[in-house]
């Protein structure tokens, strides 16, 4: 269920931002397509690990992943979204 | 399905993978995804061989260095570092009263983890592990038909199984997990690997084995193999040594063993081959013959590591049979590398049993040592004492160590790849797996009886690792 959320998230911002792009409504430049990539991959890896830590009674784990990826994470989003014209 | 590609057999039709795939493309529908298996030889006609993923190298020598000039049969599981014979008979039983007296006054103190219910699930656990012996050449019970546990082709007046080494050791490995067994490997008996048998076991020139009755144990002269099967054990209920849950799941994963050996030595009796073994200790080194059969590797705490289960398995089952069997070999996933940074087991282990050194050494210097292995030697004695101090003995190396991972978080994975291929990382992944808190002394297990009945794995075992 929660990997179908996620998936349909995904999807549809994927959708959202490619109609955007087409309207020429906002620019994106070649890096911001690679940081946003890496981010987005960064992203469902501190999500699978702090979800499945939990699955795996190990709390503190998840906390932490949540801290050592999460961290990285939003540091790249804000990157990407600052790539955004 | 194009019909031209499938050839028929009496029992069943097989395609190649190629045109499998190449029909998967032309859309045939749900039939093709849908594959039935009408007998254990389909089965063994769709996937042969063992798949380890790529992180997990089939190498031709252990990572851990064998001299096999000086290795010697080591005598039998009595002089083992865990048994009496090490310490005489008078001391090692003293240690299990004064380990029954520690138990009644836990019990009695309400200590957490050690209610009456905790023991008894401990101790019900057991059963069958001990009292209940499985004769060298398998079960079998004469003295009633109509319930015999195997009947040999011979007795039903057909020909024998007959297979490739490689079909034989994908039928075994398809039964194995059928009947409990999640990874298993092979091993030829040579003149080297027979130095992992104790020194009990005798070659003679007999077309069958049997056992003397004198304490030794009598296998033919000819071409033998060794099945050796991982046995799986609860993690779920292993992750607090301090409870005696920790002792409940390696009694049931004991007990268990023995119905998995009983059941493996009679199918393949009923298959035409010969088996021997029935317990779990009265072949050979269970370590030995798991590291060469690509199982695991040696690790620091002188057990065998999985790079699938890591250390919370039980044991490495050993059946000998006649059944010709394609080897499988020893494998190197750099954990044996990884244990001379981690060095967690050793750090964690309370009565400081487990050596420290950066670097594998020679051993023979106690009893219980074999020469001619470059190892992590423990202190036998030292940890024996400690473990009996406490009710449920005490398994923290067993439970600390990083490979032991349930397997849902799939970060664990990349990890294991780092492990095998990237060991400059190794020193910052053992760091960080003790900043997780992972194999910290759990004492949820303790609460097992407040938990949703369907939230209990079945026998413990969680999915993600078996």
């Amino acid at each position: 269920m929660l990997r179908f959320l996620w998936g349909l998230l995904v999807g549809g911002s994927a959708m959202l931002l490619l109609i955007r792009v087409k309207e020429g409504s906002i620019t994106i430049p070649w890096y911001g397509w690679i940081i946003g990539i890496i981010t987005f991959l960064l992203a469902t890896l501190t999500l699978q690990t702090f979800i499945a830590s939990f699955q795996e009674r190990e709390p503190k784990a998840a906390w932490m992943s949540l801290l050592f990826m999460g961290v990285p994470t939003f540091i790249l989003a804000t990157i990407t979204f600052l790539t955004i014209r | 399905m194009n019909q031209t590609n499938i050839k028929k057999t009496n029992y069943h039709s097989t395609v190649s993978s190629k045109e499998h795939m190449s029909n998967l493309g032309k859309a045939s529908g749900v039939t093709d995804l849908e594959k039935k298996y009408n007998d254990l030889d389909d089965m063994i006609a769709s996937d042969p061989g063992r798949r380890l993923p790529f992180w997990v190298k089939e190498v031709d020598k252990p990572t851990v260095e064998i001299d096999w000039e000086l290795l010697d049969n080591f005598p039998s599981m009595y002089q083992t570092c865990f048994n009496p014979e090490v310490y005489g008979e008078k001391e090692y039983f003293q240690l299990c009263d004064n380990q029954r007296e520690y138990n009644v006054e836990w019990m009695k103190n309400k200590v957490p983890g050690h209610s009456i219910q905790d023991n008894a699930i401990a101790h019900a656990s057991n059963w069958l592990w001990k009292g209940f012996e499985i004769p060298w050449t398998g079960p079998r019970w004469e003295t009633d038909p109509l319930h015999q546990v195997y009947y040999t082709p011979e007795e039903f007046g057909v020909p024998r199984y007959e297979g490739t080494p490689e079909q034989n050791a994908r039928l075994i490995r398809v039964a194995a997990r059928v009947f409990g067994s999640p990874d298993v490997g092979f091993v030829k008996l040579t003149d080297k690997t027979k130095k992992l048998l104790w020194k009990c076991i005798r070659f003679e020139n007999v077309e069958e084995g049997y056992d003397p009755g004198d304490g030794t144990k009598v296998l033919p002269d000819k071409d033998l193999w060794v099945i050796c099967s991982a046995m799986p054990q609860s993690l779920v209920f292993g992750k607090s040594t301090s409870d005696s849950n920790w002792a409940g799941t390696n009694g049931l994963a004991y007990s268990f063993t023995k119905i998995y050996s009983g059941r493996m030595l009679s199918f393949l009796r009923s298959l035409g081959y010969q088996s021997y073994g029935g317990d779990m200790d009265v072949l050979g080194s269970a370590v030995g013959f798991g590291v060469m059969a690509g199982l695991g590797e040696y690790s620091r705490m002188g057990q065998m590591i999985s790079p699938f289960f890591g250390s919370m398995f039980r044991t490495n089952l050993l059946i000998v049979t006649d059944l010709p069997l394609a080897e499988t070999k020893p494998i190197d996933a750099g954990m044996l590398r990884f244990c001379k940074t981690c060095k967690k087991c050793a750090r964690n282990c309370p009565s400081g049993a487990i050596t420290h050194k950066d670097e594998p050494f020679w051993g023979g210097d106690d009893p219980w040592h074999n020469k001619g292995i470059k190892g992590y030697y423990i202190r036998g004695r030292v940890c024996f004492s400690y473990m009996f101090k406490y009710p449920t003995n005490c398994g923290t190396c067993q439970t600390v160590c990083p490979f032991n991972k349930m397997d849902k978080a799939f970060i664990h994975k990349l990890i294991k790849i780092s492990i095998s291929y990237l060991p400059i990382f190794n020193k910052f992944i053992a760091e960080m797996d003790d900043l997780f808190g992972y194999g910290l002394e759990k004492t949820e297990t303790s609460l097992m009886w407040n938990r949703n009945p369907k939230d209990i794995p079945l026998y413990g075992l969680d999915e993600s690792r078996f």
